[in-house]
């Protein structure tokens, strides 16, 4: 069977089974949270002149909240999931004595993690942006800081996800490293002088950032952002190329489903 | 005629734990049964031969060619893993759909054959149900249906009985050796003689990750007539079950495990005693949960013969 072909069977069939799935119904009500409370702030503050609540909720809680948590970490559980689920369940045999490429059955998982990370994570910050800047969202330059939130979300979330499945594939247990990567590694190196923070992907995503936070909080910058560009086509090359290293790492690795009762 | 199987001085450790040893083993078409006790080294063998495990040392091939990382091999290739896994949340009619389309099949296709596999196990009146709504031996069956799917020229079968009733065991048996007669190749590992002796005469004995006899079952058949066989029958009714054995001469011990609802036979005659259990639960329309054969008596046949050797 097609590459291709193969991909898709692999997808849709999974695609299926999460949405079945209590975890993404989980992991979906807490993309929700900034959006509950940024609905909250607005109806308090409704009526009231001149408030610009909704605007700094936006930039100081909704924004830190959804790529420095909640990006990240549907990345990581949706990511080490691809190949950590088969294994726990050991099921991931029944993949593998199947006439199909073991690429074929990663990038068909990987599609479905990023799919439903995409298809929570945009919507999320879609409806963040419209209740915290009103009108706002309806003007050309509102669209068009609209449209460059959803592409870092949307790169954001390709690269960590992509991270997380190469980690997958390699390791038993990748949530712990994941989270060290992500609470430890990337919060630590922005306060370390240099260019390490460009061994990071959260200083690719916050060079997507149209609104840079005033000086405090996790997005805070100590050195210059890479050009939009520049960084952008940064998260695109190590998204694909975490995921050709894990369909080679997944291809040739021996998966030991259970304890060896020989 | 060109060999289905060919292993050369195969060798699999995992870590210190020894798996198989230096097994050297040419398999022709037909059905081989694959005895030996738990942790002889069975499963490990065949996960080689499924390509699910690389070996340390040697080499395994089927139909002349590598297995591991080898999924066109696989178009003629049908594996039951000896694991009750499953995935949660589909039902077996999609979960086999699914596998026929990994095969090439049209979404169509894939739904008649995931008809007419769930129709050779029984179970396509339950096709809609989720797999987790399903019994053990369902399960058991389903993955039966699932490894013969595609109509492979190799089914490669680990414990398929395994948790299965009386009456589907003797289908599922005879579903073996239809599929044998039509020129396929099966390998089936058991720990318990009489159901590889249900489908071939043609053994492979192995023990401590080494083949320690190979060929035909009627000298080991002989040798384990002199040994007590136990079985363990756990079901709601096993009083019963017990009752029909009182007085049974083939019979040596009945003991009961009320925890579990399970009663424990200790007999002389394993046809005997298999033959009068298959009659009573048909007879009375009893309802069995597990049959098991623990292989301590298996056990000590294989200590024998080691020592024989």
């Amino acid at each position: 069977m097609a590459l291709p072909t193969s991909i898709a069977v692999v997808f849709g069939f999974f695609s299926r089974l999460s949405l079945r799935n209590r975890r993404t119904w989980l992991l979906m009500g807490a993309a929700f949270i900034p959006i509950l409370v940024l609905l909250v702030a607005r109806a308090v503050t409704a009526g009231r002149t001149g408030s610009a609540i909704g605007p700094v909720l936006f930039h100081q809680m909704a924004v830190p909240f959804l790529f420095t948590l909640y990006i990240p970490l549907m990345g990581l559980l949706g990511g080490s999931s691809c190949v950590g689920d088969e294994i726990d369940q050991r099921t991931l045999v029944f993949l593998t004595t199947r006439p199909v490429k073991k690429s074929a059955v990663l990038v068909g998982k990987a599609g479905v993690q990023a799919a439903i990370s995409l298809g929570i994570v945009l919507p999320a910050l879609l409806l963040s942006f419209a209740i915290g800047f009103g009108s706002f969202i309806l003007s050309s330059e509102g669209l068009a800081r609209l449209g460059k939130y959803l592409l870092a979300a949307g790169l954001a979330t390709l690269a960590y996800t992509g991270l997380f499945v190469l980690l997958g594939t390699l390791m038993k247990k990748p949530v712990i490293a994941g989270i060290v990567y992500i609470f430890g590694w990337e919060y630590v190196v922005q306060f370390i002088p240099g260019s390490t923070q460009h061994l990071t992907i959260s200083h690719y995503v916050k060079s997507l950032l149209p609104y840079k936070a005033a000086g405090e909080g996790f997005l805070m910058f100590q050195l210059e952002p890479s050009p939009v560009l520049h960084a952008a086509m940064v998260l695109l090359l190590l998204s694909a190329v975490f995921l050709v290293l894990a369909t080679r790492v997944f291809s040739q690795k021996e998966y030991v489903l259970s304890e060896p009762r020989v | 005629m060109a060999p289905v199987l060919e292993a050369e001085s195969l060798s699999k450790w995992y870590g210190n734990i020894l798996g198989v040893s230096d097994i050297s083993l040419v398999l022709m078409p037909g059905v081989h049964g694959l005895l030996g006790p738990n942790g002889a080294g069975k499963t490990t063998f065949l996960r080689l031969a499924s390509g699910q495990l690389k070996p340390n040392r040697g080499r395994i091939r089927i139909f002349g060619e590598p297995v591991f990382n080898n999924p066109g091999l696989f178009q003629r290739v049908g594996f039951c893993p000896e694991n009750d896994a499953y995935y949660r949340g589909v039902s077996g009619g999609d979960y086999l759909s699914f596998l026929a389309r990994l095969h090439g099949a049209s979404t169509q296709k894939a739904r008649n054959l995931a008809r007419t596999a769930l129709h050779q196990v029984g179970l396509e009146e339950v096709a809609g149900k989720a797999i987790s709504a399903y019994s053990l031996g369902m399960r058991q069956r389903l993955k039966v249906s699932a490894a013969i799917l595609h109509d492979p020229q190799l089914l490669i079968l680990d414990e398929p009985l395994k948790g299965v009733d009386p009456l589907w065991r003797v289908r599922i048996t005879d579903l073996i050796r239809d599929f044998a007669s039509r020129g396929r190749t099966v390998i089936v590992s058991s720990h318990v003689l009489p159901e590889i002796e249900a489908m071939t005469n043609r053994i492979v004995l192995i023990h401590q990750g080494q083949i320690l006899a190979e060929g035909d079952i009627q000298e080991i058949r002989g040798l384990l007539d002199s040994h007590p066989h136990m079985v363990s029958v756990c079901a709601p009714h096993f009083r019963r079950i017990a009752e029909r054995f009182v007085g049974d001469h083939h019979v040596l011990t009945i003991r009961f495990d009320n925890v579990r609802q399970k009663v424990v036979f200790n007999t002389d005659n394993r046809d005997h005693f298999f033959a009068c259990l298959n009659r009573f639960v048909v007879e009375e329309n009893l309802e069995i949960e597990e049959i098991t054969s623990p292989d301590d008596n298996l056990q000590a046949v294989f200590n024998y013969l080691v020592g024989r050797k």
